[in-house]
């Protein structure tokens, strides 16, 4: 028996992005771990689109990437109160050597309610880094 | 009121304010609060606002009663921008027709970015070119790990500056928008075999992305009302009627350190966002320093 229906997102949420039809009656899986760039136009296409999804369907979003979560957070209606963030990226900056890395946080292990615990990580030189977001992006884990 | 001269003379080394002085000193510093009772008593052209407060704490007013240039006192750069601002009050037509001289403090001119392999440049005339173009920005931020730290925003805020040049910039003698109401998956071309600019450069500490359109149509009433809406909160609404989203302008500013809007009525309207090397936590939360000039 399925358990969920699973989405893949892939390529640019934007304009020209296709947004299929889904039957509500299993929990909707979301998966963003492919969505390159997001614009504008892609999330009002967005919130049109998961706007359908009333109680009492289940989502639920998973690796979305930094870029998503930025986005999303500026933005009222693009998680909606039916979705749950079961897993996202963090970015990760080293100052000496400029690079990022995003690490994956996954609720359960990483990540409850409003504490997040980001894995370290160190830069190609062995340098540690830094976790490199303004405080306005844990927002999505007050709703 | 101070000249900027008087009041920050002694941020730059000797030998640039040597350089600079004659024109530090036609240029006024209006420190906002402090000097707030002197806000309708003052031609608000050729001064530059000193402020702490950012957009959601009081300073769209400024803009409003026709300051243009809004400096962040409180950001180590503060007195490149200072300097910068001082030059864009007193030289709006120099900056709309090359402005890198001005996002790197007037020591590099766009000659020398070219010539560094640290500029960008490419003109479009329609939606469809898009793609390619951001995936060309794309290779060409990857030039350094700083910026490729910031790929994704400044993507991001080129793709809502094409946008705006194709569907919301293009207007006709009588003041009709050809393009504002066609679907945004279409492939609209900029009218009257007209085109725009995207452009990208960048130098030790920051990255710039800009966009020019031949138009000049973006109206200073509009624009500032847009910026109260989306900046009455920290989580804007996206706009269901009508095919733009709303929202371009508040991605830009949220994510970028600096922003420049000027527009010169009827013939070109300039877009530009300026990164810090730093990640971007640093740019999201920097105290933004802001340009808007209709002029």
């Amino acid at each position: 028996m399925p358990t969920h229906t699973l989405i893949a997102l892939s390529g640019a949420l934007s304009e020209d992005s296709q947004m299929p039809a889904v039957s509500v009656k299993l929990p909707i899986h979301i998966n963003f771990k492919n969505v390159v760039r997001l614009n504008s136009r892609g999330i009002k296409l967005w919130c049109q689109w998961i706007g359908q999804f009333k109680a009492p369907a289940r989502l639920h979003f998973e690796e979305c990437p930094a870029i998503v979560v930025k986005s999303f957070n500026l933005v009222k209606g693009c998680i909606p109160d039916t979705a749950q963030v079961d897993s996202f990226f963090v970015p990760l900056y080293s100052s000496p050597t400029g690079e990022r890395k995003d690490v994956l946080v996954v609720r359960g292990r990483d990540f409850d309610g409003k504490d997040v615990r980001v894995p370290e990580q160190k830069d190609s030189k062995g340098n540690p880094m830094e976790v490199d977001v303004h405080e306005t992006y844990w927002s999505f884990l007050r709703k | 009121m101070k000249s900027v001269f008087e009041e920050y003379g002694h941020l730059w080394p000797q030998d640039v304010v040597a350089k600079v002085e004659p024109l530090l000193s036609r240029v006024m510093v209006l420190q906002f609060p402090r000097d707030k009772d002197q806000i309708n008593k003052v031609k608000p052209q050729n001064v530059v606002v000193v402020t702490d407060k950012n957009l959601y704490d009081g300073n769209i007013q400024l803009f409003e009663v026709g300051f243009e240039h809004c400096v962040q006192s409180t950001r180590d750069d503060f007195a490149n921008e200072l300097l910068a601002s001082s030059l864009m009050a007193l030289r709006p037509e120099s900056f709309m027709k090359d402005p890198i001289p001005f996002f790197f403090n007037g020591f590099q001119t766009s000659e020398m970015a070219t010539a560094s392999g640290r500029h960008f440049k490419v003109n479009f005339s329609s939606s469809g070119e898009s793609s390619t173009i951001l995936q060309e920005l794309e290779k060409f931020l990857t030039k350094n790990n700083e910026m490729a730290s910031l790929k994704d925003i400044c993507v991001q805020a080129a793709d809502e500056m094409i946008s705006n040049a194709v569907f919301n910039a293009p207007m006709r003698p009588g003041g009709t928008r050809p393009n504002v109401r066609l679907p945004r998956n279409q492939d609209v071309f900029i009218p009257d075999s007209k085109y725009a600019t995207l452009f990208s450069c960048f130098s030790e500490n920051r990255v710039i992305i800009g966009c020019a359109d031949p138009f000049g149509s973006l109206e200073k009433r509009p624009f500032l009302n847009h910026l109260r809406s989306v900046f009455a909160e920290v989580s804007a609404s996206v706009r269901m009627t009508g095919e733009s989203a709303g929202l371009g302008l508040k991605f830009l500013i949220e994510n970028a350190a600096n922003v420049y809007v000027l527009v010169n009525p009827g013939k070109q309207t300039l877009i530009a966002c300026g990164f810090l090397l730093e990640g971007l936590k640093a740019n999201a939360g920097a105290s933004k320093h802001l340009h808007f000039s209709f002029r």
